[in-house]
C-alpha cells in the first residue's frame, strides 16, 4: 500500500516538472524574468532560439527594456492561460468582441501612455507575438480612425513639413478622400 | 605681561579658526546652491523636453506602419498621406483595401475612385484583405477585372468580402471559377446581386468563416451543397436562404438542398427570408445538418418540411424566431415541426427564443415534448403585441427546463394597436405562470427595457409570487424614460410580494436605448 502511493506521488512530482520547464529572459538593462518556457513561446523569435537548441542559460533580449518585457510577459501568460489547447483562433479577422473572451484584458492592457504604446508594438515586432501585435496596432488605428489629419496630427506630434506647393499636390492626387 | 601677551595669542588664533570655520561653512553654503540651481536647471531642460512632444510614431519602420493602417478603411489610410513627406505613399504599400461607397463618394464617381485608387497603390504588394461595398450602380464587369487580378496575382488573400449590387439590366457579378480553388483564403462573405456556379471539384483548404448573403443566386440545386462540401475546417457559417436563390433555377429542378455535413463548424447563423408569395417554396427546401462540433446555432425565419438537424451535443448557445405561416400548412403541424426540431437542441446551455415563436407554438400539442436538462439561461425576447395569445408556450418551454437558472425578458411593446381605441395595450397575460413550472433552480431574472408598462408589471409580479428561490431581480430601465415614472416604478416594484422572502432588487438606469 505505502509503496503505491509513494509511486503515484512520484508521477505526480514528474508531471509537473514536465509542465514547468521555466526560461530566462533578460532585458537590455540587465533584468532577468523566469516565465514557463509554453509561456515564452507565444514569441515566435524566441520559439525559434529555443528550438534551434541556442538557449542556454539566459536568452539575452536587447531590444527589450524590463518595463516593457515585464509587460509583454503579462500579457503572454494570460492569453497562454486563456488558450489552453483550443485552435488558434480567427479573432484577427473577426471584429466580433463576443467571440473573445480576453477583450476587456485586451482593452484594458493597452490604456498606456503613447511612449510605451510604441515600445509595445516594436517589442511585438522584434519578438514577433502576433497576437500582442494586431493588438497595438490596432490601438493606435482606431487613435487616427475618423480623425482630420490635423487632429492627427496634434495626437501624434506630427510635423507637417509640406511645402503649400507640395500639400496641394497630395490633395489632387487623391482628390476624392479629402471631399 | 607674558600671559597677557598668550591670551591675546590664543585669542588671534581663536578668531581666526572662527574665520576659518565661516570661510569653509560659506564656500559649503555656496557649493550647495550651485548644486541646486544645477538640479533645478536639469528638471527645467526635462520639461522642456517633454513639451516638445516627440513624433515617435513617424520614427516606425514602414512595415509597422503599414500595419497600424492595414486596420484603417482605406479612406482614413489614403488622408494619412497629407500628415507629412514620411507618410506620403505609405498607405501605397498597404496589403489591404477596405472600400465603402457609401463612405466614400456620395457625389463623386465610385468607379473613377476605384480605378484612382487602384492605380495609385503599388501593384507589387499583393492584396492580404479585399473588402468592397458597392451598393448602388455597381459595374459588375469591373468588379470583375479586379477580382480576377487580385485572385491571379495575390497568393495571400486571406479576407474576401464583396457586397454588390448592380441595376438592370447589368447581369450579376460571376464570381471567377479560379476563386473556389484559392488555398489563403480564410474568411469569405458575399452579399447581394453575385451568382455563384461553384465547380464540382471546389476546395477551400484553409476557409474558416463563410458568409452568403441575400440577393446571391445558384447556378442549381447542387451548388451550395458543393460550396459546403469544398470546406473542411470551416468553423462558422452565416448562411441566407431567400426566393433570389431561385431566380436562375427553373421551376421543378429538383430541392434547392442546404446540406451542411462539416464536422468542424462550431458557429451557424441560418436566415430565410422568403416574401408572402413564396410560401410554396418550402416544399423546394432540404435542410440537412451533420454538425456535431456545434457550439452556436441561431435560425430565423421559416421552418421547411424536409428537415434533419442531426446530434448536436456541443451546443452551448441557441436562438431561435420563427416566422409565422399563413397559408395552406397547418399550424399544428407546423408547431409540431418546431418542437421537434427543437429536440435536437437538447443539450443546450443559453437559449434566445422570441415572443413570435410561442405565439405558434400555443397552436401545437403539449404532449411529447423536448426536455432541455442543461438550459440554464434562457432569453425571451421579441415584440408584444396585442391580442396576441403567446403566454402558455412561454409556460410549456419553462416546464421543459427544470434546470433553469437566469430568466431575461427583453422585450418590446408593439402599442400601436388597432382593436383597442383609447390605445392601451390589453393584458393578455390571464395567470400564466404556475409555481409548477418554474424550475426550482431560478435564481436570477432579469428585465431588460422596462417602462414601467402594466403588462411589464404583471409578468416581474408573476416571476416574483412563483419564483421560490430568486434571489435576484434585477430591472434595467429603458434609457430616456422619465426619473418620475421610474421612481413610481421602483416604489411599486419593491411592494410586490416576494416568495423568496430576502429576494433583491437591482435596478440599473440603463444606457442603451432599446
Amino acid at each position: 500500500m505505502a509503496s503505491s502511493s509513494t509511486s503515484v506521488v512520484v508521477s505526480n512530482k514528474e508531471k509537473e516538472n514536465k509542465n514547468t520547464k521555466k526560461v530566462t529572459l533578460k532585458s537590455s538593462d540587465g533584468e532577468s524574468f523566469e516565465v514557463d518556457e509554453s509561456v515564452a513561446m507565444e514569441s515566435q523569435t524566441i520559439k525559434h532560439i529555443i528550438e534551434d537548441g541556442c538557449a542556454n542559460n539566459e536568452i539575452p533580449l536587447p531590444n527589450v527594456t524590463s518595463g516593457i518585457l515585464s509587460r509583454v510577459i503579462e500579457y503572454c501568460k494570460k492569453h497562454k492561460e486563456a488558450a489552453g489547447e483550443s485552435e488558434p483562433s480567427v479573432t484577427s479577422y473577426t471584429s466580433n468582441s463576443t467571440t473573445n473572451p480576453l477583450t476587456e484584458w485586451d482593452t484594458e492592457f493597452v490604456k498606456v501612455d503613447q511612449n510605451t504604446l510604441f515600445d509595445l508594438i516594436l517589442a511585438a515586432n522584434y519578438l514577433d507575438i502576433k497576437g500582442l501585435l494586431d493588438l497595438t496596432c490596432k490601438t493606435v488605428a482606431d487613435m487616427m480612425k475618423g480623425k482630420t489629419p490635423q487632429e492627427i496630427r496634434e495626437t501624434f506630434h506630427i510635423k507637417n513639413d509640406y511645402t503649400p506647393e507640395e500639400e496641394a499636390e497630395v490633395r489632387k492626387e487623391n482628390q476624392w478622400a479629402f471631399e | 605681561m607674558k600671559r597677557q601677551k598668550k591670551r591675546r595669542e590664543m585669542e588671534s588664533k581663536e578668531e581666526e579658526e572662527r574665520r576659518e570655520r565661516q570661510r569653509i561653512e560659506r564656500a559649503e553654503r555656496a557649493e550647495k546652491r550651485d548644486l541646486l540651481r544645477q538640479q533645478q536647471q536639469q528638471h527645467r531642460n526635462v520639461r522642456a523636453e517633454r513639451r516638445q512632444k516627440i513624433d515617435f510614431i513617424s520614427s516606425l519602420p514602414d512595415c509597422l506602419l503599414t500595419h497600424i493602417l492595414s486596420f484603417l478603411p482605406t479612406r482614413d489610410a489614403v488622408l494619412t498621406s497629407i500628415l507629412s513627406s514620411r507618410w506620403r505613399t505609405l498607405w501605397t504599400l498597404v496589403p489591404v483595401l477596405d472600400l465603402d461607397q457609401f463612405r466614400i463618394s456620395r457625389n463623386l464617381n465610385f468607379l473613377d475612385t476605384v480605378s484612382s485608387i487602384w492605380t495609385l497603390r503599388n501593384a507589387a504588394i499583393p492584396l492580404r484583405k479585399f473588402h468592397l461595398h458597392w451598393t448602388s450602380d455597381c459595374d459588375p464587369s469591373y468588379v470583375d477585372t479586379l477580382i480576377q487580378h487580385t485572385i491571379l496575382h495575390s497568393r495571400v488573400l486571406q479576407d474576401l468580402h464583396l457586397c454588390i449590387y448592380t441595376t438592370d439590366p447589368n447581369p450579376p457579378l460571376k464570381v471567377h471559377p479560379t476563386l473556389f480553388f484559392s488555398t489563403t483564403l480564410v474568411v469569405f462573405k458575399l452579399e447581394g446581386v453575385i451568382h455563384l456556379n461553384p465547380p464540382s471539384d471546389s476546395s477551400f483548404p484553409t476557409l474558416r468563416i463563410m458568409e452568403i448573403g441575400s440577393g446571391i443566386t445558384y447556378e442549381n440545386c447542387d451548388s451550395l451543397p458543393t460550396l459546403l462540401a469544398a470546406c473542411p475546417v470551416l468553423q462558422e457559417l452565416n448562411l441566407t436562404v431567400s426566393d433570389t436563390n431561385f431566380f436562375c433555377l427553373e421551376a421543378n429542378t429538383g430541392m434547392l438542398k442546404i446540406i451542411v455535413l462539416v464536422p468542424t463548424l462550431k458557429k451557424l447563423y441560418l436566415y430565410w427570408f422568403l416574401d408572402d408569395w413564396c410560401y410554396t417554396f418550402l416544399h423546394y427546401y432540404i435542410l440537412q445538418l451533420n454538425t456535431p462540433a456545434l457550439e452556436q446555432f441561431y435560425f430565423s425565419g421559416l421552418l421547411a418540411k424536409d428537415v434533419n438537424v442531426g446530434n448536436l451535443p456541443n451546443l452551448v448557445k441557441s436562438g431561435l424566431e420563427f416566422e409565422e405561416i399563413e397559408n395552406d400548412v397547418s399550424t399544428r403541424d407546423y408547431a409540431k415541426r418546431i418542437w421537434d426540431f427543437m429536440g435536437s437542441l437538447y443539450n443546450v446551455e443559453s437559449m434566445e427564443f422570441s415572443i413570435e415563436t410561442a405565439e405558434i407554438l400555443c397552436h401545437g400539442s403539449i404532449k411529447d415534448l423536448p426536455v432541455f436538462n442543461n438550459l440554464t439561461s434562457l432569453t425571451i425576447g421579441g415584440s408584444i403585441k396585442t391580442c396576441s395569445y403567446m403566454w402558455p408556450a412561454v409556460q410549456l418551454l419553462l416546464c421543459q427546463a427544470p434546470k433553469l437558472q437566469t430568466l431575461v425578458f427583453e422585450l418590446t411593446l408593439n402599442v400601436y394597436n388597432s382593436y383597442s381605441p383609447d390605445n392601451r395595450l390589453e393584458c393578455r397575460l390571464g395567470n400564466w405562470l404556475s409555481a409548477q413550472c418554474l424550475s426550482s433552480h431560478l435564481t436570477a431574472c432579469y428585465y431588460k427595457g422596462f417602462s414601467a408598462h402594466e403588462v411589464e408589471m404583471e409578468l416581474v409580479r408573476q416571476v416574483l409570487k412563483e419564483a421560490s428561490i430568486l434571489k435576484t431581480m434585477k430591472i434595467t430601465f429603458k434609457s430616456r424614460l422619465d426619473s418620475e415614472i421610474k421612481l413610481c416604478a421602483r416604489k411599486k416594484l419593491r411592494k410586490l410580494q416576494r416568495r423568496y422572502p430576502t429576494c433583491q432588487f437591482e435596478f440599473d438606469e440603463g444606457q442603451v436605448d432599446f
